[in-house]
């Protein structure tokens, strides 16, 4: 059973709403073009061109390729990071919003039931249509405070859910 | 006090070698960082086990491999000008 750092007793984990899956896959396709040119260009070159290069030259381009063989495994990972941490945790009792910006500032926010005054959600785009994917705006009692759920997949029945709990909360079940 | 070509190739090499010194340790602490906050921060503890396990393994070995690759780097037929 999944659980979380200040989870209270008897509180149950119902769902873990990440980014949909589009959001990540569209950092590392421009990561993958950035690999294909720099990687495939050297080992082209190679090929195509032995004669360009002598040995110490060779070696030089291997190590290059190399070195950014690393950069981008580290790079990927802390991309990572930043999708995977960026979590939504809907509970029995509330939501928490755990959003991770870069490697070094973590905000966690949460509501409760109670205090959810309108929620909205928006799908923007013929990716996001199609794949069904998007927004999720949860207004609550306070002026200022809002927790928003980015890029998820299926916002509406996202929706759907948390009413039906927040239903499910005013009527003390 | 005259410089020969070894003098300079020698200082050459040991400026490269300070920074991948550099660069190495970087990498080191960025690897660092990515497992702090995997393991710091999962929700279940068995993915982040894995996925430490899977990051650390392909990271050590590509760091053992730049690592001979730099070493292995002809510093003397990489050219430095003989005249200015």
């Amino acid at each position: 059973m999944l659980t979380f750092p200040g989870q209270k007793e008897n509180e149950q984990v119902l769902h873990v709403v990440h980014r949909h899956w589009f959001n990540l896959a569209s950092h590392f396709f421009l990561l993958l073009v950035i690999f294909v040119i720099i990687f495939g260009g050297i080992s082209f070159f190679l090929i195509l061109f032995p004669e360009a290069t002598d040995a110490g030259g060779k070696k030089v381009l291997v190590f290059i390729q190399n070195s950014f063989f690393l950069f981008m495994w580290l790079y990927s990972f802390m991309l990572w990071i930043d999708y995977y941490f960026d979590v939504w945790i809907i509970t029995d009792e509330r939501i928490l919003n755990i959003e991770q910006k870069g490697l070094f500032i973590r905000t966690i926010s949460e509501v409760h039931y109670s205090r959810i005054q309108d929620i909205s959600t928006s799908v923007n785009g013929i990716i996001p249509t199609v794949l069904n994917f998007g927004d999720l705006l949860l207004q609550t009692a306070s002026e200022n405070e809002r927790i928003s759920f980015r890029q998820v997949g299926d916002p509406n029945g996202l929706k759907d859910e948390i009413m039906r709990l927040a239903k499910r909360d005013r009527l003390g079940l | 006090m005259r410089y020969t070509i070894d003098d300079i190739y020698s200082s050459m090499q040991s400026l490269f070698g300070l920074f991948y010194t550099l660069l190495f340790l970087c990498y080191i602490f960025a690897a660092l960082f990515v497992v702090f906050h995997i393991l710091r921060y999962s929700l279940d503890r068995k993915k982040a086990l894995f996925g430490v396990t899977f990051f650390l393994s392909v990271a050590a070995i590509l760091l053992f491999i730049n690592a001979i690759l730099f070493f292995s780097l002809p510093f003397s037929e990489l050219g430095i000008p003989t005249s200015f």
